[in-house]
């Protein structure tokens, strides 16, 4: 027995394909889940770091819509969902779409979509018929697994930040992130919103596994269809994540609206296109702002990892020092550095942040896990400093140019407070405080 | 070369042609194996390739592709019209294909292809329109066809080749090869079932279609009513199946008595796709053993048809039943999966 039927036109096909690409990029496996009136696709990154979304409204966006939910018992299940692997997917809609000249023989006409489920002898598969011209009928039948998705929460009540944009006017500056970089930091001050692509150097012994890279676009706010961000607020996200999205947002003119409030909160992504709703929700990377970790255990743990640690600390008290001009730009870049730099390990720390709170709405109890990323950030931190000069010669280059694009940004005071706080955060490092030390002297 | 031609007795073969480009195009449909079987006659060039005695690809390159074709076969002329039979007194010896292939690409034979030698897998949907058509900037709009001669001397002599392209020579000698005594797919004529002729260009897509399944196996069958023709494959990931459910619109020819379902390898009949792609129309016959016959014919460039011919043997069903049975099985222990779960 079918559950689930719909049918789609060749241009909601060719739209379906675009959202299981971008899906494609957070995880193998898409998560399908269909009620009365919508079909929802989802992914969630096997760090579960970002999350996305794509709600396919039944009678909008596709030419038939109907699910008619089995009967467990005298109760109808509301939802039905099941998981595929999304290569399975991509095969089936690959390289038909795009544009229709090339393939004018066997151009699709339709494609009907059914699900199976049955207890007992229905076998349970995902059908897909593609009938295309000349009656040619393709007939996909993929299996799927039964599992319920996971949906990441996200609140808005807590949104204070938002701005929404156009997405092609985003893809333009996304063009610009340098390659192979890694976090992307968003920050706005003075009318002006800085878009910062990084990475950050990873040494292993003398060996330079990663040259640092930053690539700043500065954009006046005026650029954004809204702006109601908190100045000199520094949030951090994955630009390989941030890339997928705007790749996607930018096939249709639409307006891409984001909401977050603080870092390492989560950030919420949006954007709709005729009958189909777009949500992301990504981590942010950032500081603790809670000093709720006991200091204790990662002191022990960076001396015992670091038995250099005096030593270190001392270059790090020279080399601070060492570029004035910059003043206001060294900091923030040095805050970076205390963030951790290869992706894959930090998001599984925070993997629960984003569901935890669902659940608890506590959210200062979510952020619990803290503890761990810091013990990584120690270690990066180290990391850096053990090869100061280069790291700090790369880091006034590129401050330089990012500071000249922001003009007006001089007011090394505010950005020292801003910094305090967030030294504050850092403050079981001890060797961080000293660099504090040093700038306000 | 001239060491050859001025020999004694004059070479049994010689042939020149405007370009090295057909050749090429014909005989990289069969590239599926190494070593090619060659046998010359009156009527042109037979070059056969098999791969496990279970697929053979024959290209048949007809005299009227060259502008000179001299064959002087040593005794008896052979009389028999049938280029697809097999007189042992014709000159027939083995040579190495790839190599022959190469040195038709000297001279950029495959210039407009060469992106789809590099990335194999390519989907094929680029060139699949009007494949191989010479643009505006090919050589051979630009006047600068190149002259390929070809000859063969006797036994135990090479293979030779000289292109010639812009001044430029370059003498190719292949060796050749003591001949296997090639035995062909025996496909019954009087016995067939199946008779299909279609456009290849449906047959490429059909094929590539399946094979985002990734299948090992590929099944045929052909009923007399609707669906008419359906290539059905399974994977791990599950099955894809293409119908051409309108016989008359898609199907030139269609005869089939009565249900007939075959199972082959369905990389073998991938290797088979290039051929797909170049060629205009295929026509697809099965006999009573399920040997399947697929003859495409190509519209060569500056007018004139070649055919290329592919045979392949069956995968062993014992009754069509059991290999249901088998399906259903399989799909017995997805299912109990799935129940696994929540």
């Amino acid at each position: 027995m079918a559950i689930l039927n719909f049918t789609l036109s060749p241009e909601a096909l060719s739209k379906l394909h675009d959202a299981l690409v971008c899906l494609g990029k957070f995880s193998e496996a898409v998560s399908i889940e269909a009620s009365h009136d919508k079909l929802v696709l989802t992914a969630l990154n096997s760090s579960k770091s970002a999350y996305a979304s794509f709600k396919l409204i039944g009678n909008k966006f596709f030419t038939k819509y109907q699910y008619k939910p089995p009967r467990s018992g005298n109760q109808a299940k509301e939802k039905f969902y099941c998981k595929i692997y999304n290569k399975a997917l991509l095969s089936v809609f690959k390289g038909r779409v795009g544009d229709p000249t090339r393939e004018r023989e066997t151009g699709i006409e339709r494609c009907d979509v059914s699900v199976e489920d049955g207890e007992g002898k229905t076998k349970s598969r995902f059908v897909i018929k593609i009938i295309c011209r000349h009656g040619v009928i393709k007939t996909y039948r993929l299996t799927f697994e039964s599992f319920a998705p996971m949906h990441a929460f996200f609140d808005r009540a807590i949104a204070t930040n938002s701005w929404s944009i156009s997405s092609r006017t985003l893809r333009e500056f996304v063009e610009h992130f340098g390659p192979g970089t890694e976090q992307l930091d968003i920050y706005s001050a003075e009318g002006r919103v800085s878009l910062t692509s990084y990475t950050e150097k990873v040494m292993s012994g003398s060996e330079i596994l990663k040259q640092p890279l930053h690539t700043t676009i500065a954009i006046d706010t005026l650029e954004f269809a809204e702006f109601a961000v908190e100045e000199q607020l520094h949030i951090v996200i994955s630009v390989k994540d941030f890339k997928s999205i705007i790749t996607h947002a930018g096939i249709t003119n639409t307006i891409v609206k984001a909401l977050y409030s603080r870092p390492s909160c989560p950030m919420q992504l949006t954007y709709s296109d005729e009958g189909m709703i777009t949500e992301f929700i990504l981590m942010t990377i950032g500081e603790v702002r809670t000093a709720s970790q006991s200091p204790a255990p990662n002191a022990s743990r960076a001396g015992s990892k670091r038995p250099l640690e005096a030593t270190s600390s001392s270059k790090r008290n020279a080399t601070s020092e060492m570029p004035p001009p910059p003043a206001s730009a060294a900091p923030s870049l040095k805050k970076r550095a205390t963030r951790p730099s290869p992706p894959p390990p930090q998001p599984s720390i925070q993997s629960n942040d984003l569901f935890v709170s669902q659940g608890a709405g506590d959210d200062d109890g979510a952020w619990d896990p803290y503890e761990e990323q810091d013990e990584m950030l120690l270690y990066d931190a180290d990391g850096a400093e053990s090869n100061p000069m280069t790291m700090n010669s790369n880091r006034t280059q590129s401050a330089i140019p990012s500071q000249s694009i922001n003009g007006p940004r001089v007011s090394a005071g505010g950005i020292a407070n801003g910094d305090s706080d967030a030294t504050q955060a850092l403050e079981p490092t001890q060797r961080l405080s000293q660099v504090h030390g040093v700038f306000d002297d | 070369m001239s060491a050859i031609v001025e020999a004694d007795e004059p070479p049994i073969f010689k042939a020149v042609s405007s370009s090295a480009r057909q050749l090429f195009q014909l005989l990289n449909c069969i590239r599926f194996a190494n070593k090619a079987h060659v046998q010359i006659s009156n009527e042109g060039l037979r070059f056969a390739v098999e791969e496990s005695r279970v697929m053979q690809g024959i290209v048949f390159v007809e005299k009227a592709l060259f502008t000179t074709f001299n064959c002087n076969i040593p005794a008896i002329e052979p009389s028999d019209d049938d280029p697809d039979a097999l007189s042992p007194d014709l000159p027939n010896f083995q040579i190495s294909l790839s190599a022959l292939l190469e040195t038709l690409q000297i001279f950029g034979a495959a210039d407009a292809n060469n992106s789809r030698f590099s990335k194999p897998d390519n989907d094929g949907y680029g060139s699949n329109i009007r494949p191989h058509r010479p643009n505006a900037f090919s050589n051979q709009a630009l006047g600068m066809a190149g002259v390929c001669r070809l000859s063969y001397a006797g036994i135990g002599a090479p293979f030779s080749i000289i292109l010639e392209e812009s001044g430029v020579t370059t003498t190719c000698n292949l060796n050749t090869y003591e001949p296997e005594s090639p035995e062909e797919i025996p496909f019954q004529r009087d016995a067939m079932q199946v008779k299909i002729i279609m456009q290849a260009r449906w047959l490429f897509d059909a094929v590539s279609e399946l094979s985002s399944t990734s299948p090992t196996r590929l099944d045929i069958t052909a009923h007399p009513q609707a669906p008419y023709l359906s290539l059905s494959a399974s994977g791990h990931l599950g099955s894809a199946a293409v119908e051409f459910s309108k016989g008359r619109e898609l199907l030139e020819t269609f005869t089939v008595a009565e249900r007939w379902t075959q199972s082959y390898k369905f990389e073998m009949i991938r290797a088979a796709a290039e051929a797909m792609r170049l060629a205009s129309k295929v026509s697809v016959r099965g006999d009573e053993q399920g040997v399947l016959s697929l003859q495409f014919m190509v519209e060569v460039e500056g007018g004139g048809v070649s055919f290329i011919d592919f045979r392949f043997v069956p995968f062993l069903r014992e009754d069509d039943e059991e290999a249901d049975e088998d399906e259903d099985s399989q799909n017995d222990d997805e299912e109990e999966f799935d129940d696994g779960e929540p």
